[in-house]
């Protein structure tokens, strides 16, 4: 029995027992976040446990107690419940589509094998311990281990992980070395266990062992006496464990390419596969804006008890002191039941809950999406050639884009098209493929050693085509030579087989034992194929930077080829080897003048290996590998142990061109106020080049290069810097901050260097950050964060993830290197230029739009709670409500309820100029339209018109006599009221939408025109109610129209000449580029009526 | 006024004719339709100034108009709960300037009809005669009690209806009574409103003037029509008093004679007259600012 929350220990799976299935779950996938029954309950649960939805439920619950109401429950119980069924509708719509993609993939069907016998079962119903048969082009339903392949003679399967993460090339899943040569009808009825760790995320480790148990008549899987350890002497029907790893493993949710049908053992089910405990919910993240809308929010609040607090002193005093008199009132204070003193008191706070606009979330979540339907929808920013556009995951964040400062960006396959040429190469001191434009594949003197059988050129291209993880696709021999085959995840090993292949020396095929390579130059027409048996590959790793494989030669001889990063491969060199010590001075020289033109390079060794060596150490690394606990580390140590004692061959150097529009895309963003860092993992010369080739840095900038092998030299280092920039910016030169990642190690790690790097790179103009590993572009995302700037990064790979994830504003580019990136972040697009329009045009807009829409909505919420309650300094402070209970509903739900939306359509500026002048972004970026400031402008805004409004009713009113000789009453001076307000509303949404088209003057005149229909609709039909007939008076009455014409006057002509005088003494770029435009369209008007 | 202030300066490029529509994404053909006609209202100095100057003038030529009306009407009040004892009946000689079919009003200052407790204390149903179950009654008419015993009373429930005004005034002239008419007394939509049982037993002006008194008073100052003169009035007169209804030491009740214009109170005139100086002042300042200011020119 295991309870949820005992941890479960590691796994051992007993292939084919009932209790194994028993033990573990099905493997029914659910992702949906409520069942049928709990979806009522616990929705309202989380809804009612956010703050603003739980405030109004109280006072909704307050408003039902009649002696305090001052209005008809109605006015928030309906919005309440509107709110909560638009919310609840959203989650149920999401939850659905989730129910029914989990549905589909619970009832596909499946073949598995359970006591030897073949079923077909639905997904949900498969098990743990199951043997599964997967064939051709099925998407596996759960993890599982492979046993068996279609390929009985390598025991190879392909998978493809493009529902995954998008990557289209097949990688290769290897069976399980015990069982790949067993026949069908014995893998149907295999037995064993499986011993594994418990279901974790890590995606690309498996630590297991893979026991069989012995059949008494199959003496073949027998182990030999020597191997038996003491766990096989306790179960002694099991053979000794052998190791499984990742390759054994098919993760659910790929699929089966190129293999006629695999059998797997099914290790872990439903929502406990990888690929489940990876689904997580991704960090949520605020918007800056967030925070100004939550403090102001509160202040407001704070405002609103403020209120409550001193008419309740007033009200009460009164009551209890002055209204006893008032013997009309029938005041009895001595009878009064025990609440009377919260009485007044709960009554004010009801009439000022107003004050907080309770569909104001749903108006902005509903704008978001709209935003989101435009930059999904905008063509400007359709990659032509792929096809892909923008698309907005994020929705709650789009804001955000109108206010970046700081941009981190990645290098290859964000700035570069991540498209490699094979440039240069130099090859035992020796350079070819020399002049800029050159190529080392057209290079005649190389050719000619190659046919000549120059042995240092034909060992650095045999490394070139035996160390790399490229496919071979089916083909005939011709077009392998042609090298059209290839198939590579990275392209930089594409470019460097397909380059060797071009040379001479074409990688052919491998196998799980052995690879090929033929040599085909020259004279020699038949191309000669050398074969080598493979012992190790040594994977590259973004920690190793380097990948070696061990290979046995034609000749018998254990040999390592390397190809990694230059610092990398140069640090394990031979110290003593005569070639090595030869050519290592001209190298470098080559390796600097390629960083210098912004080629990537890698820097090609290979080592001899003595026989006995590699046997000791191919003990050791087979044993570390069956290890359960830190097997990755020893296996990091040997490798380490292997790679050393290298000979240099040479050098490679790659072009990777820059994207189309980058250096126009750079170099506005950084007019508009945007700082650029570049964090890559090539080298620093490279960086450097490229960041003056895609103008991240003019010519003449300061290179200020910080270095530093401790914490003490990186401190000094950093003074010295600062000094540099000092006096850099004196000379009125550009000033950019360049770091590597080993000295950023030691920057990370104290606290002063922290802080000083930290200031420098806030006031550089850019940074520069080579040989970043991913974590520490991570860091230094976290590093700049944390003073508060606002921070994009954009990247396309894998290694970019944690820095997307961290940064404010995470995009991903639908790069070479899959669609990772992209999913894991906020935004995806087809190409680094969309990031201008995505931030100077869709960014800016949807910042100043929201802006508008959230301190609108707290202006109109305001005007109408503060309206209220001021109306009592005339009524006694007794509660009483001016507002009739039904424009009370309405005013949020109807009448100011649209033009929010509509305002998402607005463009201050026209729509060409954002993309036209940097210039207008600065003013989104440092926040101009949504602070402290014009909250609290907005808010006295708010306030000084609700003065305005009772200040001239008031004198109005007092001496008002209607056309019949009578004097008004309340529900006149109500109806004035409710018309005042909302035309202030009108004129406050016509003067501040900066463009009319028929959409917003339609919206915003039918929420103002639902007032009047309403009214009149009250006025005629329900003579209970208090607008009976009352309509009827104001409408022909000229003192009505002219008591309105009067509040606005008061209420806006102050509000429009003070900003027109801010306007013409401080005109933003915005406000000048709006008057010319006006002038130029009169103008252009004009012209035409003059044709 | 003067030249533009506003220059132009590379400008052609940005605000080109094309330019000015916004041209939506090819593929959003509904988009398009309502888009491409936009009109980009830009509020620009000069035409703030113009707005100004030309409101200012609309709103000071109105303000002067109703003052004008305002010069013919004449209105007369009198205290009278000073002069005369609760409870009497008093004949109070008064002084009247000439009044056209004035209309008589009575005034209760500091009279907290739109009191929470007092506005709300009343049963609408009850009065359009419908029935309305005792325990609605109660809730509806608190602090008083609708029904007790589960009884209902003819009258209607309510404080508002408990404390309507009884006093009554009569005008003489020469000893003779003038004739107060109080049928525009209560509005013709409130005539609908209630049942027609609503004080079918007292006089038919005395049921008027008590539905022009169940309308909620807006401020603390309580005038009510009591009639209209059908004649015209001017000299010595006398007003004779009915004083029953109680006030207190803060309050006073007031009688006021009144006719002339109905299209706007001197209130109103002059608050017109100030907002179209507002208009003027800010025009005034807008026009020195741009004067002042330094051209704006998109470098």
């Amino acid at each position: 029995m295991r309870f949820p929350w005992t941890k479960e220990r590691d796994r051992e799976i007993s292939i084919g027992s009932k209790a194994t299935r028993r033990h573990f779950p099905k493997n029914q996938i659910r992702n949906t976040k409520y069942r049928w029954w709990s979806f009522i309950p616990k929705n309202l649960f989380e809804q009612y446990t956010r703050f603003s939805n739980a405030y109004f439920l109280i006072v909704a619950c307050l408003q039902l107690w009649s002696a305090i109401t001052p209005v008809n429950p109605i006015t928030t119980w309906g919005p309440l419940i509107f709110v909560t069924s638009v919310t609840a509708v959203k989650e149920l719509a999401d939850d659905l589509r989730r129910w029914w993609s989990d549905y589909r993939a619970n009832s596909r069907k499946y073949v598995v094998y359970r006591d030897g016998q073949q079923r077909s079962i639905s997904s949900s119903k498969i098990s743990v311990g199951d043997i599964l048969k997967l064939h051709e082009e099925e998407e596996a339903p759960a993890d599982c281990i492979i046993i068996k392949s279609s390929d009985t003679e390598n025991g190879t399967a392909f998978i493809t992980t493009a529902n995954l993460d998008g990557e289209t090339d097949l990688k290769e899943r290897m069976a399980a070395k015990p069982t790949y040569t067993l026949t069908d009808a014995a893998i149907e009825s295999f037995r064993g266990v499986i011993t594994c760790p418990p279901p974790n995320d890590i995606v690309w480790r498996f630590d297991g062992q893979l026991s069989c148990e012995i059949a008494p008549k199959d003496p073949a899987l027998a182990p030999p006496e020597a191997e038996m350890d003491s766990h096989a002497e306790q179960t002694p029907n099991l053979s000794p464990p052998t190791p499984l790893m990742a390759e054994n493993m098919v993760l659910q949710g790929t699929s089966l390419k190129n293999t006629g049908h695999v059998y797997g053992v099914v290790v872990f089910t439903g929502n406990q596969t990888k690929l489940g405990m990876n689904k997580r919910v991704p960090p949520s993240k605020a918007t800056k804006a967030d925070k100004v809308i939550n403090c102001s929010a509160a202040a407001v609040f704070a405002m609103q008890w403020m209120f409550v607090a001193s008419y309740s002193v007033v009200g009460l005093w009164r009551e209890y002191r002055v209204m006893p008199d008032e013997w009309y009132l029938n005041f009895n204070t001595d009878q009064a039941p025990w609440y009377e003193p919260i009485v007044i008191p709960l009554r004010f706070f009801l009439l000022m809950t107003y004050c907080i606009p309770i569909s104001f979330k749903v108006t902005l979540d509903l704008c978001k999406t709209i935003y989101a339907f435009m930059i999904n929808m905008d063509r400007d920013m359709v990659n032509q050639k792929t096809g892909s556009g923008v698309s907005a995951k994020n929705t709650g964040i789009i804001e955000d884009l109108g206010q970046i400062q700081h941009v981190f960006t990645d290098k290859t396959g964000t700035l570069t098209e991540n498209v490699m040429v094979f440039k240069k190469v130099s090859i035992n001191g020796t350079q070819y493929g020399e002049g800029v434009a050159a190529s080392a594949l057209d290079d005649r003197t190389l050719a000619e050693k190659v046919s000549a059988g120059d042995p240092h050129v034909l060992w650095f291209l045999r490394v070139l085509g035996l160390c790399h993880t490229v496919d071979v696709d089916e083909a005939d021999k011709a077009t392998i030579l042609r090298g059209e085959a290839y198939k590579a995840t990275s392209p930089d090993e594409f470019a460097l087989v397909h380059a060797a292949c071009r040379m001479g020396v074409a990688f052919v095929g491998s196998d799980r034992l052995t690879t090929s390579i033929a040599l085909h130059a020259g004279n020699n027409t038949t191309p000669k194929v050398e074969k080598y048996e493979l012992l190790e590959v040594l994977e590259f790793t973004s920690d190793r930077r380097r990948m070696s494989v061990i290979l046995r030669d034609p000749a018998g001889q254990v040999i390592l080829l390397t190809k990694g990063a230059d610092d990398i491969v140069l640090g394990r060199l031979s110290r003593n080897d005569e070639k090595t010590s030869r050519i290592r001075g001209v190298t470098d020289r080559h390796l600097a003048s390629y960083g210098n033109t912004g080629l990537r390079t890698l820097t090609i060794a290979m080592r001899n290996i003595p026989a006995e060596e590699f046997a000791q150490w191919r003990k050791d690394y087979d044993s570390a590998s069956t290890q359960l606990v830190g097997r990755d580390r020893l296996r990091n140590e040997l490798m380490d142990m292997i790679e050393t004692d290298l000979t240099l061959l040479g050098v490679t150097a790659i072009e990777d061109q820059l994207q189309e529009g980058v250096p126009d895309t750079i170099a506005f963003l950084r007019q508009a106020g945007i700082r650029f860092w570049m964090l890559t993992g090539d080298k620093l010369e490279t960086a450097r080049q490229i960041a003056l080739s895609c103008k991240l840095m003019a010519e003449t900038a300061a290179f200020i290069l910080v270095a530093g092998t401790n914490e003490d030299e990186v401190v000094s280092s950093l003074e010295k810097a600062a000094v540099t920039y000092d006096r850099a910016r004196e000379g009125g030169r550009e000033a950019i901050l360049a770091v590597t990642g080993p000295t950023f190690k030691h920057v990370e790690e104290s606290k002063t260097a922290r802080v000083a790097f930290r200031r420098l790179g806030l006031k550089c103009d850019s940074v520069v950050c080579s040989r970043m590993a991913p974590t520490q572009k991570a860091q230094v995302v976290r590093l700049i964060k944390r003073t508060g700037v606002m921070t994009l990064a954009i990247g396309d790979g894998g290694n970019d993830i944690s820095m997307i994830q961290e940064a404010h504003v995470g995009v991903g580019l639908e790069g070479r290197e899959g669609l990772q990136a992209a999913r894991a972040a906020d935004f995806s697009m087809g190409g680094f230029r969309f990031l201008k329009r995505l931030l100077t045009f869709h960014g800016r807009y949807s910042y100043l739009r929201s802006a508008w829409i959230v301190q609108y909505s707290f202006y109109k919420s305001v005007i109408i709670g503060v309206g209220q309650i001021s109306y009592n300094i005339l009524a006694a402070f007794s509660g009483a409500s001016l507002m009739m209970s039904n424009d009370l509903t309405l005013y949020n739900l109807a009448y100011t309820f649209l033009p929010p939306l509509v305002y998402t359509l607005d463009r201050d500026v026209p729509a060409l100029c954002p993309m036209e002048y940097p210039e207008l972004y600065k003013q989104s970026q440092k926040s101009k339209d949504h602070s402290y400031l014009t909250w609290f402008l907005w808010i006295a805004r708010g306030l000084y018109h609700v003065f305005v409004i009772e200040a001239v009713l008031y004198v109005v009113g007092s001496a008002w006599v209607q056309s019949d000789g009578s004097p008004v009453d309340k529900s006149i001076i109500a109806e004035t009221h409710i018309v005042s307000l909302m035309t202030l509303q009108l004129v406050t949404q016509l003067t501040d939408l900066h463009t009319w088209n028929l959409v917003t003057l339609l919206v915003v005149l039918l929420s103002y025109g639902s007032l009047w229909a309403f009214h009149a609709f009250m006025c005629v039909l329900f003579p209970t109610k208090d607008l009976y007939g009352v309509l009827r008076r104001t409408f022909v009455d000229p003192q009505f129209w002219m008591a309105i014409v009067l509040i606005v006057t008061f209420a806006y002509v102050p509000i429009i000449a003070f900003r027109t005088a801010r306007q013409i003494v401080r005109p933003r770029l915005s406000d000048t580029l709006r008057f010319n435009n006006a002038v130029a369209w009169s103008v252009g008007r004009k012209s035409i009526r003059g044709m | 006024m003067r030249k533009p202030f506003m220059r132009f300066a590379r400008l052609h490029k940005v605000f080109s004719r094309e330019t000015l529509f916004i041209v939506p994404p090819k593929r959003s053909s509904w988009l398009k339709v309502r888009l491409t006609h936009t009109y980009r209202p830009t509020l620009t100095p000069m035409l703030v100034l113009q707005l100004f100057v030309l409101i200012g003038l609309i709103q000071g030529v109105l303000g002067m108009a109703i003052l004008l009306t305002n010069i013919r009407s004449n209105s007369f009040t009198v205290r009278y709960d000073t002069i005369c004892a609760l409870g009497s009946q008093c004949t109070i000689p008064v002084h009247l300037p000439p009044m056209s079919k004035p209309t008589i009003y009575y005034v209760i200052d500091t009279f907290y009809q739109n009191h929470k407790d007092y506005a709300d204390s009343v049963s609408p149903d009850q009065l359009s005669g419908r029935n309305v179950s005792c325990s609605r009654l109660n809730s509806e008419c608190y602090p008083l009690r609708g029904c007790d015993g589960g009884v209902c009373p003819h009258t209607p429930c309510g404080l508002r209806f408990a404390t309507r005004f009884n006093d009554t005034i009569s005008v003489q002239v020469n000893g003779t009574e003038m004739p107060i008419d109080a049928s525009h007394v209560a509005w013709d939509t409130d005539l609908k409103k209630y049942s027609p049982s609503f004080l079918k037993d007292e006089p038919e002006a005395e049921r008027r003037r008590t539905i022009a008194w169940m309308r909620v008073g807006p401020f603390s100052r309580l005038p009510k029509p009591y009639g209209q003169l059908t004649d015209t009035i001017s000299g010595p007169a006398s007003l004779v008093v009915d004083n029953h209804y109680p006030v207190h030491m803060g309050q006073a009740k007031y009688v006021t004679i009144r006719s002339g214009s109905t299209t706007g109170s001197k209130a109103l005139g002059w608050s017109m007259v100030l907002g179209g100086l507002v208009c003027w002042t800010a025009a005034m300042a807008v026009r020195w600012a741009i004067e002042h200011a330094a051209p704006m020119v998109v470098a």
